[in-house]
């Protein structure tokens, strides 16, 4: 059987979109809505918006991102994320790691 | 505790369906991750409108609720409880030792047939160690039958 995109892009998110929201991160904290405008509303690395929340509250709960409410001038007040150091290492790792992994992954792709 | 605003009702609803499809959820993830997108919800509608259109888009970003509830963590099953191995009853014990008795005692089979009656008892009423019982009943066959065969050895010799 032939998998469908959907399929091949779910499996490829898995272990990758969580960095993608700390490396979303390292310019500054955002607040949710902030947050899938930098991840991007047409890119393929959220399946929509709102499973960005599960993925946001274990990166809390992992201690790479800490939250802070600040009033908000439209709305009730906005849960803002931030990259902690824990989290940044955690990114810096990945980010060196990724590297390697997709030129080999290009190298095999390509032969 | 974070308070927003009454939404639409279609919004209104698709929480509701979020809160349910994260029924399975990890605890603090599914609290979370409801409070968030309350927040997002009412965000993008103060943004794009309440109107119904409004409402529709502000919905078709944040995405099924099925989708959302996929990539929550599933709450770890509760641990089961060990369960400990069933204590020999004390009369099962007695038993065995009361059928080890009627060996010494066979000279008076009733305390054979005290016995085997007894770990008949105990075996029909499917409670305690089966083991010993099956045991005493034995032991008390054997005394019983040896005292029936001593009885009778004494009648044919007298």
């Amino acid at each position: 059987m032939v998998p469908s995109s959907d399929v091949v892009l779910t499996q490829l998110r898995k272990g990758v979109v969580e960095y993608c929201v700390l490396a979303c991160l390292r310019s500054g904290p955002a607040y949710g809505l902030e947050l899938a405008e930098r991840l991007g509303a047409t890119s393929t690395l959220l399946t929509s918006e709102g499973t960005l929340y599960p993925l946001l509250s274990r990166l809390r709960q992992q201690g790479w991102v800490t939250t802070t409410q600040i009033a908000s001038p439209m709305g009730p007040p906005r849960r803002y994320y931030e990259l902690t150091t824990e989290g940044q290492a955690a990114l810096e790792t990945f980010t060196a790691t990724w590297s390697r992994f997709t030129a080999d992954v290009r190298t095999t792709l390509e032969q | 505790m974070t308070t927003t605003p009454a939404f639409p009702p279609v919004v209104e609803a698709y929480l509701a369906d979020l809160e349910r499809a994260l029924a399975a959820s990890e605890p603090r993830e599914r609290a979370e991750t409801l409070a968030a997108v309350r927040e997002h919800a009412a965000e993008s509608l103060a943004l794009h409108g309440s109107d119904d259109a409004g409402a529709r888009r502000v919905l078709d970003e944040l995405g099924p609720v099925d989708a959302i509830a996929a990539a929550s963590t599933p709450s770890p099953p509760a641990a089961a409880t060990p369960v400990a191995p069933a204590a020999t009853p004390a009369a099962d014990v007695w038993l065995v030792v009361l059928a080890v008795a009627s060996l010494a005692l066979f000279v008076v089979p009733l305390v054979a047939g005290a016995a085997v009656v007894w770990a008949l008892v105990r075996l029909r009423s499917g409670a305690g160690n089966r083991g010993l019982q099956r045991l005493a009943l034995a032991v008390g066959a054997v005394s019983f039958v040896g005292a029936v065969a001593l009885f009778v050895s004494h009648v044919l010799a007298g």
